[in-house]
């Protein structure tokens, strides 16, 4: 009773000096709000507002029909560029995809001669390079037969292919984000947390203190886990409320209880780590650098 | 299909992950088609070869794509590249806020109020030395890269080594900075990973290219050096483009390093309050 008293009491200072740290506190709140909110509005290596241009030298309504079916989510409404301009475009990244429709790309689609676009594709990011090229090749194939044969809802394949997504049925990528980048802060702030809680004792040497007092070293680990922990999972179950939950409208599918019990339980795994490399280490610079 | 009716094919896929379930996603449709023009006629040994394609006249336009800087799509030469600025930034910058909080924490900077020193002295003598060992960092990097990675550097090399020397200015003007901010070496650490490695990695072009940026996240890595090393790393290697080419990335890179210095002398306090 009086050893888990000593753990509360020491849990205690450890709060304090956690949040006495205004800059400390900013920066635990810009993990799980700022940075979240940023992260999730940023694609990752799915195509999602790809930048496209057309070197358009038919200029025929197919071509139009063609250059209208490309825009968002996947890609930014097209720029219409001369053909110099196509070089220095891609070589300062400013533009990810060149559609470029030949002269008489229409007149030989109509005639059945196979007209060929050409795709310049930016290939240094490559899954968006291949994914958008099936994406582009896909609109192409689709808006020429319905160019072709006037009707939408004309049959393309006579076995069709019928792809549906599970769970998340639009392919949003900021629910699969949000929630990724929130689990990154977590392992990140937790692991940096409790090593430097570890550290800021050691390298003082205000662990001698500790050290004298009648505490066994349970209680000062189990102290310094359970203070970071309680701060670290705090932050998180608001940031899954207010930010993934109410600005990002990302919808709560399963039970949020079993998610924070479950990372109750991971928080004590990676604060454990962190303990461990607060003991590891030297100094602040060597533990940052694990 | 043997009755020459349409059918239909289900392909259900887990859409958790979202960038894995477009590559499966567009894997699965290009082995559909592809069974469709090969297989799938021999196999029901159908009437008409042309039926599994399509109702119509099939496809009726094709695509050429021709991939630029990279053409057979490897991703080592597209990440190795990209990986150096990240290292570059991180370990200068979090290395050189310790220095100075570290001073802070044990008491040492009271040396450095009681003598002459002046502030531009005290902070540009650490950074000389921790732009040296960026440099050495770059350059152990970009051999690793070369050798190990198997990535040649196919454009200019002075273009990527003048980027280097500026972004490690850059690099350890911001650690400066965020060091006058720390009181303890806990919060210089913690700041200086926190707050440079999510634009480093998410706005600088390493995992979406900043053309497909918006809104706040654009304007951030516009703001951040990562992105314009990025696109001279990039460029050297990936794209072999020359020192003209890269003279706008080199230009903005170097506006990065005085300002993030000067803001970090003029907020040192030469008095202890």
């Amino acid at each position: 009773m009086r050893r888990l008293l000593n753990v509360f009491r020491l849990a205690g200072k450890e709060l304090k000096s956690v949040l006495g740290d205004p800059l400390m506190v900013i920066l635990i709140l810009w993990s799980f709000i700022v940075a979240v909110m940023l992260e999730a509005s940023g694609a990752g290596d799915t195509v999602y507002n790809a930048a496209t241009a057309i070197l358009d030298e038919d200029n025929s309504m197919l071509t139009r029909q063609i250059t209208a079916a490309l825009g968002p989510p996947c890609f930014q409404p097209p720029l219409m560029i001369a053909a110099d301009q196509v070089a220095p475009d891609m070589d300062a990244g400013r533009i990810m995809f060149v559609l470029a429709f030949p002269p008489g790309f229409e007149a030989d689609a109509i005639a059945g001669a196979m007209p060929a676009a050409q795709l310049e594709v930016d290939a240094t990011a490559v899954s968006q390079a291949q994914l958008g090229t099936d994406y582009i090749s896909n609109f192409l194939a689709a808006e020429t037969r319905v160019f072709l044969t006037g009707n939408l809802d004309a049959p393309d394949t006579a076995l069709r292919l019928e792809l549906r997504r599970a769970f998340n049925p639009n392919g949003d990528p900021v629910w699969f984000k949000s929630v990724s980048s929130l689990l990154n802060q977590l392992s990140l702030l937790t692991i940096a947390l409790t090593g430097a809680a570890m550290l800021r004792e050691c390298e003082p040497g205000t662990i001698e203190h500790l050290m004298v007092m009648p505490l066994t070293p349970l209680e000062i680990a189990l102290s310094k886990v359970l203070a970071n922990v309680v701060v670290v999972l705090a932050a998180f179950t608001l940031s899954l409320l207010f930010v993934v939950q109410g600005v990002l409208n990302v919808p709560m599918a399963g039970s949020v209880p079993l998610l924070l019990a479950g990372t109750a339980i991971y928080l004590g795994a990676a604060a454990a780590i962190g303990l461990f490399l607060g003991t590891m280490a030297r100094s602040m610079a060597q533990l940052a650098c694990w | 299909m043997r009755r020459n009716e349409t059918a239909q094919i289900a392909a259900l896929i887990d859409g958790t992950d979202t960038s894995r379930a477009g590559t499966v996603e567009s894997y699965v449709k290009g082995a559909h088609m592809h069974t469709l023009t090969t297989g799938a006629q021999s196999a029901l040994a159908l009437p008409d070869p042309g039926a599994a394609r399509g109702r119509d006249q099939g496809a009726s336009a094709q695509l050429e794509p021709r991939f630029l800087y990279n053409p057979s799509k490897e991703s080592l030469p597209a990440i190795g590249p990209s990986i150096p600025p990240l290292l570059l930034l991180l370990f200068p910058a979090v290395l050189m806020a310790v220095s100075v909080a570290r001073e802070k924490e044990i008491g040492t900077i009271t040396i450095f109020y009681v003598t002459p020193t002046r502030r531009a002295e005290f902070l540009i003598g650490k950074q000389l030395i921790y732009i040296a060992i960026t440099l050495l960092n770059f350059i152990i990097l970009t051999v690793l890269v070369v050798t190990v990675l198997g990535v040649p550097l196919k454009g200019s090399p002075a273009a990527l080594v003048l980027g280097a020397l500026l972004y490690a200015v850059a690099a350890t003007g911001y650690g400066l900075l965020v060091s006058m901010m720390a009181k303890t070496q806990v919060t210089a650490v913690f700041a200086a990973a926190i707050l440079s490695v999510m634009p480093a990695l998410q706005f600088s072009g390493m995992m979406t290219p900043v053309s497909s940026l918006e809104g706040p996240a654009r304007i951030l890595g516009t703001l951040w050096p990562t992105t314009w090393y990025m696109g001279l790393s990039v460029g050297t290697f990936t794209k072999g483009l020359g020192l003209a080419e890269l003279s706008g990335h080199l230009l903005r890179l170097a506006v990065f390093g005085p300002v993030l210095t000067g803001l970090a002398i003029v907020s040192l306090r030469k008095q202890e309050r």
